[in-house]
This record gives structure tokens, C-alpha cells and sequence, in this order.
């Protein structure tokens, strides 16, 4: 759905590369998380692929079709949701929806039934300027739908969002996802990628170092062991090998003697692994 | 069609919302039709020497309407690229040049509505109709200019305030030409309005007023597209 070669690109007045020769394949309906820190080329890379920054070196094909081959009709088969609000602060929220709908040819879904998605429908009157960060947002997320794209480009989509509300987000990504979308999701948010993508890519510094499954990933890079917390008349936490955990004496004493508390694999976080990878925390 | 109306109708909310807008929008053009109008022929009883310059004050007057229709869709533009919604519609299939087409079709539209009302209820100019339409339309060509000046020369609207008033004392600069008895004053002719009053002048006078009207539809088109590109290249790049 959409390939990546030996991507380059250079800001003008700027010395160094933003993005080094990155290449990538996402097939149809994969859902593939763009991560790395702040600066690394995440969202010059999101910016080249839909068609926000040209002069970019190297290939990029979308729907089999060179993205400088696309004209505007490219922006039927996709739906952006931006890092940064972005609407007309005078309109309200319906009324954003139906002036950006005003610019599609195609049929679109209902405004209100898009609102309610998000749990915005009892503030559909209210002026977008007099939303919190977070509602913005979440209109910011639900504008990408509304023309139901072939494929999603999110950048930070559960930014600025409460707990309640980056659920409700992710669900919608996740059906998404089974509906057959293909989506390029840029975050920082290891937490989002791994439940929300099926392969992740580490950027760092314009260059990827590493694309895999966040489960091989974390497989991988992990202890084959269990920790095992528990209280002996005092709170104690051992490790145990994974292999032969059943024939384990020691495991199997502790389970059968001791109040066990908790009980966690020692597979990697993706935060862990990527540190390892890249030498370089996310922020 | 219907899509066109609903971007209009909401144009129009929008500036509805804000005081500035419609203060600029309605209230400003109705001050200078008041001062036309109203005003005008109670200064010429009292100061009968205004009489000479009636048709002079039209000109400004009318200039004054259409500058400020540009200055609200300027507003608008400033007010959308702050917000980042330009961005937004840069994602959206209509393209932003067909949008900043629309928007600045809405302020020519309106500056034409104005400045036809202007030129032809005042009468104190003697045109013929298509005189008066043509007339009109030079003058509404200055509204895409002055939308186009301020949104690409200011960052904000604090800024827009200040370079609106830069071109708004720009565009009085062409009325110099009537008191320059020399060729000098074509010089002025830089300034796309200068050739919209050669062309209401020789109107005025009896004439068809042909090569002022062609060097003013050529002076606007040569503007607007530097405008237009230095306006693209600032925002988009």
C-alpha cells in the first residue's frame, strides 16, 4: 500500500538531512507505528507522505502509484489526523465538520454520528475555539474519517487526551484496523504502538534502525523468565527460567507455600528495547 | 452549488462572530456610503470649493469600502493560518489554491457589490452601466490585493492591523496623480488603482476610456499573480 525507498530529505537552510534514506513497505490493512523521540524525522516523513513537503530524494509509491504522480484526488484515498489542532476556532465543532466536508466530492459519513464517536455530540454547538486541547483533538481525529479513507496517517492521536479518552481513541484505531484500513501511526507513545500496530519502525536521527513486531520485538530482546512477588512473612521476589518452569522446585515450592502476589514474564518493553537499539530514551 | 453556498453561509457566521469582522465588514462601508451620501452634499452647501473635488472623494471613498472587505478576508486568512486549519485543507481534495481562490472570489464579489452601489447611487459620477460594472470591477480587484498584501506581509493580525494601514495610505498615493499636471504622474501607474481612477476619470469625462481600462485589468493581473505567488511561497514553504 505503501513503499518507501532510500528516502531523503533536507529542509532548506538547514545543513543536515531530517530524513536519511529510510526504507519501508506497509502492505494493505497493517497498522505500522512510526516511532522515535522528538526530532528524529517522524513527522518529516508523515509530511512527505501526504504530500505536505516536496523536494524530498528517493522513492515513494502509495496504491502503487508514485506519490508525485498523485494530483489532489490522492486526498480521497486519505485521512489525516495532525499532531497540533487544527480548525476554524470561530466554527463550532458540526459546523467544522461541515465545512471541511464541503471540500469532498465523495459521500461522507454523518458529522453527528462522528461526534458521537468521540463523545462530542452534546458539544457539537459549542465553538471549536472554546474546546479543551484534548476535544480539539479528538475532532482533529474524527475529521480524518470522515470521507471513511483507505488509509490513515495519525500523528500523536492520543496526545493530550485524558485516560478515558486515549481508550476510546485506540478502540476506534483498533476497529479501524479490523475494517481493513492501513494506517501510519507516528508516536512516541510505546504503549500505543505495541497494542495498536502490528510492526513498529525506530527512527532516530532521519535514519531507521530497526523494523520488526512489537511481540518479536519484545520477545527477542527479553529474559526468558518469570518474576515471581510474594510474601513469606515478609515481601520477597524471585526469578525463575522460563524453560522447565514447570519442573521448577523451587517455583513450585514457592506456589504452593508462600501467598503469591504477582506473577510477570520478563519479556522487553518496547521502551527498553528501543533505548538498547537506538541509545537514545524517547521524550 | 449547494457545497459553495454552505462555505459562504459559514464565511459569513464567521464573521458574524467577530466584532472586528463585521465592524469592518458593514460597519466601516457604511460609514464611507454615509459620508457620500449623507455627508458630502451638507459640506458643499457649507464649503462650496468641495464641489470641484466631489468626484475625487467618490473615488477614495469607494477605494476605502473595498480596502476594508479585503482587509476582513485577510483577517480570516491570518486568523486560519494561526489556527492551522490552511494546513488542514492543504490534506483536503480541493487543493488550497482553489480554496484561497474561493475565499478571495468572496471578498472581490462583495468589494463589486459595494463599489457598483457606490459609483452608480451616489451620482455624482456620470458613467454609462457597463462603464459603472467595469469601474466596479477594477475596484474590486483591489479587495484580492489588499487581502493578498496583508496576509502575506503580516504574521498575525496585531501585524495586519499595521500593514493594513500601510496600504491603505499605498492605495491613496495614485489620487496624487490628479493634482500632477506632468507624464511624471504615470509613474503612480506602479499602483494597480491608479489606472481604476484614469479609467473612471475618462469615463467621467465622456470617453470609453479603453487603454486606462486595459492597463488596468494588466496592472491588477500583474500584481496579483506576485502577490499570489510571494503570498504561497511565505505561507506553504
Amino acid at each position: 500500500m505503501i513503499s518507501v525507498s532510500n528516502l531523503s530529505f533536507t529542509y532548506p537552510r538547514s545543513g543536515a538531512p531530517a530524513v536519511k534514506g529510510i526504507n519501508f513497505d506497509i502492505p494493505a490493512g497493517e497498522a505500522f507505528g512510526f516511532l522515535g523521540p522528538s526530532g528524529a524525522g517522524k513527522s518529516t516523513t508523515q509530511k512527505i507522505l501526504i504530500k505536505l513537503l516536496e523536494g524530498y530524494s528517493g522513492e515513494a509509491t502509495v496504491m502503487g502509484k508514485a506519490l508525485s504522480a498523485w494530483d489532489k484526488s490522492y486526498y480521497d484515498h486519505i485521512g489525516v489526523g495532525f499532531e497540533l489542532p487544527n480548525h476554524f476556532g470561530k466554527l463550532t465543532a458540526l459546523e467544522n465538520l461541515r465545512y471541511f466536508s464541503a471540500f469532498y466530492s465523495a459521500p461522507l459519513r454523518d458529522p453527528m454520528e462522528l461526534l458521537a464517536m468521540v463523545g462530542l455530540e452534546e458539544h457539537a454547538d459549542k465553538r471549536a475555539s472554546e474546546f479543551s486541547k484534548g476535544m480539539k483533538m479528538r475532532l482533529n481525529f474524527v475529521r480524518a474519517l470522515m470521507h471513511n479513507p483507505d488509509i490513515l496517517f495519525f500523528d500523536e492521536p492520543t496526545s493530550g487526551l485524558d485516560p478515558t479518552n486515549a481508550r476510546r481513541i485506540k478502540d476506534i484505531i483498533l476497529e479501524l484496523q479490523r475494517q481493513g484500513k492501513t494506517i501510519f501511526l507516528t508516536t512516541h507513545q510505546m504503549k500505543d504502538a505495541e497494542e495498536l500496530c502490528q510492526r513498529v519502525a525506530f527512527i532516530v536521527d532521519g535514519e531507521i534502525k530497526l523494523i520488526d513486531s512489537p511481540r518479536a520485538l519484545k520477545l527477542q530482546y527479553g529474559h526468558r523468565s518469570v518474576r515471581v512477588e510474594y510474601q513469606n512473612g515478609r515481601a520477597e521476589a524471585r526469578d525463575f527460567p522460563l524453560d522447565g518452569l514447570g519442573e521448577n522446585p523451587d517455583f513450585l515450592h514457592i506456589l504452593r507455600e508462600s501467598y503469591v502476589q504477582a506473577i510477570h514474564s520478563r519479556e522487553a518493553t518496547l521502551d527498553e528495547i528501543f533505548i538498547k537499539v537506538t541509545g537514545k530514551a524517547l521524550g | 452549488m449547494l457545497k459553495l453556498l454552505r462555505l459562504i453561509s459559514l464565511d459569513f457566521r464567521m464573521i458574524l462572530r467577530e466584532q472586528m469582522l463585521w465592524f469592518m465588514f458593514w460597519v466601516a462601508p457604511a460609514f464611507q456610503f454615509a459620508a457620500v451620501f449623507l455627508f458630502l452634499p451638507v459640506l458643499e452647501r457649507f464649503f462650496p470649493v468641495i464641489t470641484a473635488y466631489r468626484f475625487l472623494v467618490l473615488l477614495l471613498m469607494t477605494l476605502q469600502v473595498v480596502s476594508s472587505i479585503g482587509c476582513v478576508i485577510a483577517y480570516m486568512l491570518l486568523d486560519e493560518r494561526d489556527e492551522e486549519a490552511l494546513t488542514a485543507i492543504r490534506t483536503m481534495p480541493i487543493g488550497v489554491n482553489t480554496f484561497l481562490f474561493y475565499r478571495l472570489f468572496i471578498g472581490t464579489t462583495a468589494a463589486f457589490v459595494f463599489a457598483l452601489l457606490m459609483l452608480t447611487a451616489s451620482g455624482i459620477a456620470h458613467l454609462h452601466p457597463a462603464q459603472a460594472i467595469l469601474g466596479a470591477l477594477l475596484y474590486a480587484f483591489t479587495a484580492p490585493l489588499a487581502t493578498l498584501a496583508m496576509a502575506t506581509f503580516a504574521q498575525n493580525k496585531v501585524e495586519g492591523l499595521a500593514v493594513y494601514k500601510v496600504i491603505s495610505l499605498v492605495l491613496l498615493l495614485p489620487a496624487a496623480g490628479f493634482f500632477i499636471g506632468s507624464a511624471f504622474k504615470h509613474v503612480l501607474g506602479i499602483i494597480p488603482v491608479y489606472w481604476t481612477f484614469r479609467f473612471l476619470a475618462a469615463a467621467d469625462a465622456g470617453s470609453a476610456g479603453i487603454p486606462e481600462l486595459a492597463l488596468a485589468l494588466l496592472a491588477h493581473l500583474l500584481v496579483f499573480a506576485g502577490l499570489f505567488r510571494l503570498f504561497r511561497r511565505r505561507v506553504f514553504s
